[in-house]
């Protein structure tokens, strides 16, 4: 009886962490926005995004802290989560989705593949679907997932007022850097 | 073990297979079992596991007040590191003092001041006062920040500390004056709570000490409680009032009355700068003067408007 105990027990260990591995996780992903205009440029960035990838299903989720997005201009910062984003009443944003060609990701072999990740992103309290393109790169020992896209903050109920309306850009470049390891 | 529960009687070889079948079914069972859990764990929602696996985070509040001032003094707001804001005080003369001097638009107090955030929790400034020809300096320390989440704090505390020097030339050369003569200390504990996202309330007791008084019948320390805050009005524009009860404020026999401060007055902000706009008894607008030296009596309309304008520049990256 004893000897049937360990067994299922070490078969339920073997199973978790067989399946497990399909998960890759980060907790200090990296997310810059970058704003450009004739008059100011505005970078701001977050290096404490959280996101996992499911290998198998190529889900995808991530979720920052608005307020983790540090600028040069610390008035600015303080303008960013007071009047813009509101991070008191809405302090996370999330994106919930999947890449939509992972069959062609080979996730056993390194290399550069390169995908489309579609689904549904939520900032400001509001929801919107998204595509956007990118590439997942196999390493030994994880994997790395980079894209460039563009974000109309006007899309996510974010007010700019006219008397800046010059200074931010309509479309705000959104640089996603994510280098995720084993869960 | 088969061997030793071996009867004889029975068929060795059947007996094997009958035990072994049921075994290897009872075994095969459980692998099964066990495979659906650990499936049912990796079904779990994504969402949620990335959510249990950040845990829950600090969350500090940000902008108590606009500015590291109320109207007349110290928020419990800093400069955050190397941050530099460069703050121009003034205020005008008596609003009662008539169309002569242009409700009192003619007389013009300022007092400049350049002030650096070393760090995030400490901020120290320098400044020049036309009242007194004050020369001042202060640090400004914030060892506690209201925050929810992982850590509740449900107040944020400042500790201000200033030195006021009066450069004026002495009244009375003949008398033996010494340099300490000159100064004057205030120390301030300021604690704030945002309640909501428009109204913050801040309390600040307050210490001043006068290394010369005017007479050997005023105190040479003072203390004072102030309650200040905000109601904002819009995303931009904030309500402000500011008042100070000076406890043990004067001697009564001196002839200038001398009166508790109150200041009313508006936050507006515009990008890269805040503008306040004051309504004030207090000519003086550094600390040992709006507690120690307010001479204006509101209801006698004794009031000065004025402003304040903070710019700030991003001096480290």
């Amino acid at each position: 009886m004893k000897k049937l105990f360990l067994f299922a027990i070490s078969c339920m260990i073997a199973g978790t962490s067989l399946f497990g591995q399909e998960n890759f996780i980060t907790k200090t992903g990296y997310i810059k926005f970058y704003s450009h205009t004739k008059i100011e440029d505005i970078t701001a960035e977050n290096h404490k995004v959280g996101s996992i990838l499911n290998a198998k299903s190529g889900e995808m989720v991530f979720t920052l802290l608005m307020t983790d997005f540090e600028f040069e201009k610390k008035l600015m910062e303080e303008h960013f989560n007071e009047n813009y984003v509101e991070s008191e009443k809405f302090p996370k944003a999330t994106f919930k989705g999947s890449v939509s060609n992972n069959e062609t990701v080979d996730y056993s072999k390194p290399g550069v593949y390169n995908v489309t990740v579609k689904g549904n992103m939520t900032i400001h309290g509001v929801t919107n679907e998204v595509s956007a393109e990118g590439t997942i790169e196999v390493l030994k020992d994880g994997v790395k997932a980079n894209s460039l896209f563009k974000l109309n903050p006007e899309d996510y109920g974010i007010e700019i007022p006219k008397v800046v309306r010059e200074k931010i850009a309509n479309d705000l470049e959104i640089t996603v850097d994510m280098k995720y390891s084993k869960m | 073990m088969t061997l030793t529960n071996w009867k004889p009687g029975s068929t060795r070889e059947n007996w094997i297979t009958k035990r072994t079948m049921k075994k290897i079914v009872f075994y095969l069972l459980i692998l099964f079992i066990s495979g659906i859990s650990s499936n049912l764990l990796m079904a779990q929602d994504l969402e949620d596991l990335l959510n249990q696996e950040m845990g829950e985070e600090i969350t500090y509040t940000s902008a108590t007040f606009k500015a590291t001032r109320i109207l007349n003094g110290h928020s419990i707001e800093r400069m955050q590191e190397g941050q530099l804001d460069f703050r121009i005080h003034h205020r005008f003369g008596r609003l009662n003092s008539g169309a002569y001097e242009l409700w009192g638009l003619d007389q013009a107090n300022i007092h400049l001041s350049l002030e650096y955030g070393l760090k995030d929790w400490i901020m120290v400034g320098v400044g020049r006062g036309t009242y007194e020809k004050t020369y001042d300096g202060f640090i400004k320390v914030s060892p506690l920040r209201q925050s929810s989440g992982a850590r509740n704090m449900p107040v944020s505390v400042s500790l201000m500390s200033g030195m006021y020097l009066n450069s004026l030339k002495w009244d009375d050369e003949t008398r033996d004056y010494i340099f300490a003569h000159r100064l004057e200390f205030v120390n301030q504990v300021l604690v704030a709570r945002k309640f909501s996202n428009s109204l913050s309330i801040q309390l600040m007791p307050t210490h001043l000490h006068r290394n010369l008084v005017v007479s050997a019948l005023d105190p040479n320390d003072l203390f004072a409680m102030g309650v200040g805050g905000r109601i904002k009005l819009s995303n931009r524009v904030s309500f402000n009032a500011e008042y100070y009860h000076v406890f043990n404020q004067q001697n009564q026999f001196v002839s200038t009355p001398l009166y508790s401060p109150l200041a009313i007055g508006f936050d507006v902000e515009t990008g890269g700068h805040v503008f306040q706009f004051v309504f004030t008894n207090s000519l003086s607008m550094t600390e040992h003067g709006i507690i120690g030296n307010t001479t204006g009596n509101w209801l006698d309309g004794d009031i000065h408007f004025g402003f304040n304008i903070s710019r700030v520049f991003a001096v480290k990256k």
